[in-house]
């Protein structure tokens, strides 16, 4: 009789198990099924996207990148044409209608929109939505991000600026390097912040900055760049360096032209400033690339429900060598053969 | 593990009396053996001549192709950068195009854009440099480069007389032999020990030993005695013209109505072979132990730790395995004990080459050391046997001499062989000679062999008097103990390690190693000699111990691969210094023990104290790389040996050379 109670028994537990087995597999299941149902063509991700100058080669990587993996979104594109004073409204706009992720490109732009990890407002700055960042080239100098060890709840993204020695190392390649000559527009935090780097860097790596700042004592005109160059020249800059700032960004043909002029070659951060632009070589992100890795933090997010808390702030870990063809022809200044190997060359 | 052995057994037969015999046969087997090997010495000569004219035109074919394919990237990159449109006197960095070339072919010496007949860039040599090596070109041999030269595909536009040119370094021609010099004379050296072995073997077997019986047999015959027959079985004309004067003296003796007994002598010169075989096993794969131990364990533990680990099981269980091996050696006999030796060290050495993990390494490894154990004591019992007092002297000399040639030709040529076939072939390639040695001792040991004397085996009463003796205690702690620990700790772990990790080839670590044995075997008989005469032995063992800490010193502060080299080389001196002194003062200190006891529980004591530091000494080699780093351990090493050197010479006392009674209190001790 023993014997059969303690089967009866030992059946009972087993089945019980089994049941709950059958119950975990179901529940993660139809779990799996609500996560995967995101992103599908009836629930496409929304994204609000606040863009600096219009649509890029970033959001052509981004759009891309979704489109690659079959994940449906639903774009709200609103563009500043370079006037931060519009973003007020747009957060507004936002908060009636919520989408589930905010895009902002550029440091001016999410600075507004985000605020500082240290310092923002939850009546002007998004604080609940998530927020996926690109083109910010120094996400933690300017305190977007929030520094190493701690982190901010909604806020992560993609920075597309390679570090300042590899781009010196870069210029170095292509010629000798002693004197960098640096037209800005000291208004900017981002351009202070990369002057005060540069600057220290150069006392590791034994080259002087020459800085010529603008707009010091007014707003700074794109009349003050052709005389800051001339004066970078006399001094004896070997070359002129365009680092992330959003007036040298505007009139960059001006100082490419007064580069000219004066015999001066410029370096670029930024793609765009080689591509679109006529600065002669560039150590730079592909922005299609940093479309791709803003978008795969978006994945992570609003698909793989990741807390942007815990998604790091990124850099590409490769970088483009771009080289304008046209531009050395005219300085004169051709590329080395060894460069010749792995540089894009642009005509 | 092999030289504290081959040393201890040479002094032991020494100090125990036994006349000192010589280490070289002499009269014809000499003479012929020293024609035999002058022949081989021409022939090989003769060879590598012919074969370094052989790769030189293959060489010759190689760079040109190889120039060809160097000259067409740099017209390549030339062409892109015209292609470009950039104009080619304006043409930037050839020289580092060039640079970067020479990091891939270290024979090429120079690149130039010719156009025109102009030098339009340079790269390797400056311009006039250049004019004149491109004017001498057509001199042939006499021109010290090699030159090649391309034009530029037509293709192209204006530049149909573009020309690139680049030079080689004739001298790369006789590269090959020049990169590879030091293995032939390894090679040669090897093929001669080798050969003067076989040839020692050969004659001493069917020449020397049947005539010096028949020697015999015919001196008894002329003094009308008829009592001996010739019992050296040959077949040659020796053999065939005993055999008639064997059926006479048969045929004599019958008619005298004696039985006349078969003389021979015992062939102890096999023993020579076997010892240099079962040494030679192990010792090939010297080089690569560490480096390939750790690759195999690296799945399991830190590889250079576990590598330490499995050297110290390895000398652990031949500590353990020779004084267990003496006790049954009476028993199974030395041809057997070979034999079992021989096979447990072939499978061993399989194992180890097949091996996938820690724990099989560890078995295989296991095995290896208990075969290595076995087949000493078989020899050294063999010759114990075969041998009387007036001849031991010269029949463990054979054993000594077979196993320091093993000591000097392992390591070297198991080093170029590692790095011609593979790690894990050297092991085969053991286990090979392992079961070539099993093969052999059939032939070359005689069965009938039965010693009466056993080996000597320590007794309680023996430890316990010996443990009390303070000054013995000294010399086991401070000299013998540390000496055996920093030959396994350094030699066969620390060295092999680091010169493979700093960029040596196997086959030079093998050379560094392979310096050891040499250093030692070139400086032991005046070492010995000049200890003896002077009756220092622990001012002897002192300045071993003080020249292997300066050595260990020198390589921890300056780990270059010639400081290695010298470091090894002091080893080796040190070691040839101090280690028969330590038998003789451990022998002088226990004397009124050794007059009531014999020397063999002394001698028993001192060896399984060296071989147990011998175990200790990989495993502290591994711990303190992994604390410290691998140049950090040779430094400690070094301390270590300083630290002893100084407590040996502070504690040890003043040994006399005149006989002495101890101290009353010791002989208590001694006798209790």
């Amino acid at each position: 009789m023993k014997r059969i109670q303690f089967a009866r028994n030992a059946a009972q537990s087993l089945s019980s198990v089994v049941l709950f087995l059958l119950c975990l597999v179901a529940v993660n299941f139809f779990s799996a099924q609500a996560v995967q149902a995101k992103g599908e063509k009836d629930d496409p991700l929304r994204i609000a996207m606040i863009l600096w100058r219009g649509e890029t080669r970033v959001e052509e990587g981004f759009r891309a990148y979704f489109k690659d993996r079959d994940i449906a979104i639903d774009l709200q594109v609103h563009d500043i044409a370079r006037d931060l004073d519009k973003i007020p409204a747009i957060i507004e706009q936002i908060r009636k209608d919520p989408p589930d992720l905010v895009y902002t490109w550029g440091t001016g732009v999410t600075s507004r929109v985000v605020g500082k990890y240290n310092d923002f407002d939850p009546a002007k700055n998004i604080t609940k939505l998530p927020v996926v960042f690109v083109m910010v080239s120094a996400p933690w100098k300017t305190g977007i991000a929030a520094p190493r060890g701690q982190w901010r709840p909604n806020v992560t993204g993609a920075a597309h600026i390679a570090p300042l020695s590899a781009q010196i190392q870069a210029i170095r390649a292509y010629r000798p390097m002693t004197k960098l000559g640096v037209v800005y527009n000291a208004e900017e935090d981002n351009s202070l912040s990369n002057i005060s780097d540069l600057k220290a860097l150069g006392e590791e790596m034994g080259f002087e900055v020459l800085e010529a700042p603008l707009g010091e004592n007014a707003k700074p005109k794109p009349e003050d760049i052709a005389p800051a160059v001339k004066m970078l020249a006399e001094k004896g800059a070997d070359f002129l360096y365009i680092g992330p700032d959003n007036f040298i960004g505007t009139y960059r043909d001006e100082l490419t032209e007064a580069g000219f002029v004066n015999g001066l070659a410029a370096f670029s951060a930024t793609e765009l400033e080689v591509r679109d632009g006529q600065a002669m070589l560039g150590l730079v992100s592909r922005y299609e690339l940093v479309g791709r890795l803003a978008a795969s933090k978006v994945e992570d997010i609003l698909v793989n429900q990741i807390s942007p808390a815990d998604i790091p702030v990124e850099t590409l870990d490769r970088f483009s060598y771009l080289i304008r063809l046209s531009s050395a022809r005219r300085l004169s200044l051709y590329p080395p053969l060894l460069l010749l190997d792995y540089a894009e060359i642009i005509e | 593990m092999t030289h504290p052995d081959k040393q201890t057994l040479l002094t032991d037969q020494a100090k125990s009396g036994a006349p000192r015999g010589r280490m070289l046969p002499k009269g014809t087997v000499w003479i012929l053996s020293l024609f035999s090997i002058l022949m081989l010495c021409v022939a090989l000569i003769g060879i590598s001549w012919r074969a370094a004219e052989l790769a030189r035109s293959d060489l010759q074919l190689e760079i040109s192709q190889k120039a060809e394919i160097e000259a067409e990237t740099l017209a390549g990159k030339i062409n892109r950068a015209i292609n470009l449109g950039i104009p080619l006197a304006e043409i930037v960095g050839f020289s580092d195009v060039l640079v970067q070339l020479k990091q891939a072919d270290p024979d090429l010496r120079f690149a130039a854009v010719v156009h025109d007949g102009d030098l339009l860039h340079t790269g390797g040599l400056d311009k006039g440099a250049l004019e004149s090596a491109l004017a001498d070109q057509h001199d042939g041999l006499s021109n010290d480069y090699i030159i090649t030269q391309i034009s530029l595909p037509h293709e192209i536009d204006n530049t149909d007389d573009i020309e690139i040119v680049i030079g080689h370094d004739r001298a790369a021609l006789m590269r090959p032999l020049t990169d590879n010099l030091f293995d032939i004379a390894v090679i040669l050296i090897i093929s001669l020990a080798l050969s003067f072995e076989l040839v020692l073997l050969v004659l001493t077997v069917n020449v020397a030993l049947p005539v010096r019986v028949a020697q015999r047999v015919l001196t008894s015959v002329r003094e009308k005695q008829f009592t001996l027959l010739h019992g050296q079985s040959s077949r040659d004309e020796i053999g065939k013209f005993m055999e008639n004067i064997n059926a006479v003296v048969t045929q004599t003796a019958r008619k005298r109505g004696t039985t006349p007994r078969s003389e021979r002598e015992v062939k102890l010169i096999g023993v020579r072979l076997l010892a240099f075989l079962f040494v030679l096993a192990e010792e090939l794969a010297r080089p690569i132990m560490p480096t390939f131990f750790g690759k195999v364990t690296s799945s399991m533990a830190d590889g250079n730790m576990a590598a330490g680990i499995i050297m110290a099981v390895h000398l652990l269980m031949v500590a353990i395995a020779m004084p267990v091996c003496s006790l049954f050696q009476e028993r199974v006999g030395s041809l057997r004990m070979y034999l079992t030796g021989a096979f447990l060290a072939t499978i061993g050495l399989c194992g180890t080459a097949f091996a996938t993990g820690m724990w099989d390494l560890l078995i295989w490894r296991a095995f290896s050391g208990i075969g290595y154990a076995t087949t000493f004591v078989a020899c050294q019992a063999y010759v114990i046997d075969a041998t009387t007092e007036r001849n031991r002297a010269q029949g463990t000399a054979m054993m000594v001499s077979g196993i320091m040639l093993a000591d000097i030709c392992g390591p070297a040529i198991g080093g170029i062989f590692a790095g011609h076939f593979g790690e894990a072939t050297t092991f085969i390639a053991g286990a090979v000679v392992a079961s070539l040695a099993v093969f052999l001792a059939f032939f070359l040991l005689d069965t009938h062999v039965r010693g009466q004397t056993s080996l000597p085996v320590p007794t309680r009463k023996a430890m316990k008097a010996l443990l009390a003796n303070r000054q013995f205690q000294v010399l086991i702690l401070f000299a013998a103990v540390p000496a055996k620990m920093i030959l396994s700790g350094f030699l066969f772990y620390l060295t092999p390690l680091i010169l493979i990790e700093q960029g040596a080839t196997i086959a030079e670590t093998g050379r560094v190693i392979m310096l050891y044995g040499l250093v030692a075997l070139l400086t032991g008989w005046s070492v010995a000699r000049w200890t003896d005469s002077k009756q220092r032995e622990t001012r002897a063992v002192g300045i071993g111990g003080g020249l292997t800490a300066l050595g260990l010193l020198l390589a921890g502060f300056m780990p270059l691969y010639g400081v290695f080299a010298v470091a090894v080389g002091l080893l080796g001196l040190a070691q040839a210094t101090s280690i028969p002194a330590q038998v003789s003062a451990s022998l002088k200190i226990s004397r009124d023990f050794t007059e009531e006891h014999g020397t063999g529980a002394v001698l028993a004591v001192l060896r399984l104290a060296e071989r147990l530091g011998g175990a200790t000494g990989p495993l502290l080699a591994a711990g303190l790389a992994l604390w410290l780093g691998t140049i950090g351990a040779v430094t400690v090493f070094g301390v270590i040996a300083l630290v002893s050197v100084l407590c040996f010479e502070l504690l040890i006392g003043h040994v006399d050379a005149s006989p002495k009674k101890q101290s009353e209190p010791l002989e208590e001790g001694a006798s209790s």
